[in-house]
């Protein structure tokens, strides 16, 4: 017999044992994370009292302006589960303005790429600051100005006008579209799937759910659905919560969702990050260990009745 | 570029040292292969437990982790190991069920059940007859070399005993084995 004839069979002895999927290693991987966190918590008490003025002064400062933000707990919430629902109320209880269907949303968006290895399937640029004016019924061009970054002074800067285009099945909702969204659970559950699936088709349920929800919120949501998607999303298996800095470096509490999304079923980890203080989505990330991370953030949107004078020049290109 | 995939293990832990979240980044690269192996020792339900045990023991003792070694694999396969031994005499009845009937006791569908019965060929219930006659401290060396692949110095390094006790275990644990096979295959060369 070959010398190493036994330790082959028995290497093939139930071989056919597959690799555990993200969902099944979720409760542990959760259980693990729960007692970490009890570990930082118990830095000393100076730390928390800091935490605490920090808070204090944060909120101060952005009830003196325009935004008023309600305060809840500064200690960390126990689930994700916990961190969406407390997101949930922030929602409705933070004022938000309520655009007519000729306006547009005016935010800032802040999005970084970063790769790893050489891989190069994450493409575009590496970083983008932008400001965007959404038109609120989607009846007029958007208009995106994309500057060049504070790292890259000298990157590209370009402004463009983007049309809906109604025959391109897999254009982003407009804003008027999510006030209509059914404020029905189930209803709403399977319009977010349908989202979803259309970002990465033939995933199951709970995974397309979870990439409606993260399609959705990557641009302003009126409150009420804003709400009811993150108490879907506190609903789906295999979430936890970890701490993350969104795309301006800003500290935040992060619902995460562990998918075998990767190149070659690799982890993929996609997160939502809140604020600590008071729980409005600030961003999220997607990082796919071995091939990159994308960090993205939204400001809050304000309300505006036209558009800059100086887009009057601009041709429209392209559908949004 | 993140940590997560360009420091080692052991920077990894050192880090959790400062930042216990960092630890579920180890989690993350090596618990699939843990589940793996524990799940065919003893099942999936069992599997999760054990993983969930081998990972908070070894965040609790992630101090002690010698940065000196890379790689934490063997590691955590050493503290897999001894929440496996807990569950010893489920895992004897399982490789004894196998080697009877050709199929695993969690093997609840009939499909799979007649899918296992038809694989479970002359080779693969004796080997399962003999896993089931090993002494577990035996049985441990044998299936962390041929299921999860360690050298002789990691599994050493796991289970905290000398070089020479690897393989002496391993070698009264494959003369089983080969016996076992041996008996299934009178053409089959003897073994020295």
């Amino acid at each position: 017999m070959n010398e190493r004839t036994d330790l082959t069979d028995l290497g093939n002895l139930f071989a056919d044992k597959p690799y555990p999927t993200a969902d099944r290693l979720a409760p542990a991987r959760t259980a693990l994370l729960a007692e970490a966190r009890t570990k930082r918590r118990s830095r000393p008490r100076a730390i928390g009292l800091r935490r605490v003025m920090l808070a204090g002064g944060l909120v101060a400062a952005m009830t003196a302006g325009v935004i008023a933000v309600q305060t809840f707990s500064s200690s960390a919430p126990a689930s994700a589960a916990e961190v969406l629902r407390l997101a949930a109320e922030a929602a409705t209880a933070t004022p938000w303005p309520q655009p007519r269907d000729d306006q547009y949303l005016h935010y800032e968006r802040i999005a970084e790429m970063r790769t790893e290895n050489g891989a190069s399937n994450v493409g575009g640029p590496r970083h983008v600051t932008g400001e965007v004016w959404a038109s609120v019924d989607g009846s007029r061009p958007d208009l995106w100005w994309h500057k060049p970054s504070k790292s890259d002074p000298q990157g590209p800067e370009y402004k463009e006008l983007l049309t809906r285009c109604p025959e391109r099945g897999d254009r982003r909702p407009a804003y008027s579209d999510l006030r209509e969204w059914p404020a029905d659970e189930d209803q709403l559950r399977h319009k977010l799937a349908e989202r979803g699936n259309e970002m990465a088709p033939n995933k199951d349920t709970a995974t397309r759910i979870w990439n409606g929800v993260v399609n959705v919120l990557g641009s302003p949501v009126p409150p009420k659905q804003q709400a009811a998607i993150f108490k879907i999303a506190a609903a789906l298996p295999g979430i936890e919560t970890e701490e993350l800095k969104d795309a301006t470096g800003k500290s935040g509490i992060a619902v995460t969702r562990v998918d075998n999304r990767g190149r070659g079923g690799a982890l993929s980890r996609e997160s939502l990050i809140f604020d600590k203080i008071s729980y409005v989505l600030l961003g999220g990330q997607e990082l796919v260990p071995g091939q990159g991370r994308e960090l993205w953030s939204i400001t809050r949107p304000q309300i505006t009745d036209i558009l800059p004078a100086w887009s009057k020049s601009l041709k429209r290109r392209d559908c949004l | 570029m993140p940590f997560s995939t360009t420091l080692s293990d052991a920077d990894l832990i050192e880090r959790s040292w400062r930042d216990p979240e960092d630890f579920a980044l180890l989690f993350d690269r090596h618990a699939g292969h843990i589940h793996r192996y524990v799940a065919r020792r003893l099942g999936d339900d069992t599997a999760d437990d054990v993983v969930s045990e081998t990972f908070l023991a070894a965040f609790r003792q992630r101090r002690d982790y010698d940065t000196a070694r890379p790689k934490a694999l063997p590691w955590l396969y050493g503290f897999a190991t001894n929440f496996i031994r807990r569950h010893q005499r489920a895992e004897i009845h399982r490789y004894k069920a196998y080697s009877k009937v050709g199929v695993l006791p969690e093997a609840d569908d009939a499909a799979e059940q007649a899918l296992e019965r038809a694989s479970a060929h002359a080779v693969r219930r004796p080997l399962a007859q003999a896993l089931a006659s090993l002494k577990g401290r035996d049985r441990d060396v044998l299936l962390l070399v041929a299921w999860a692949e360690l050298t002789y110095e990691e599994v050493a390094n796991a289970l905290s005993i000398p070089i020479g006790t690897v393989r002496s275990r391993l070698n009264r644990a494959r003369a089983i084995v080969r016996n076992a096979l041996g008996s299934t295959d009178p053409t089959t060369e003897q073994i020295s």
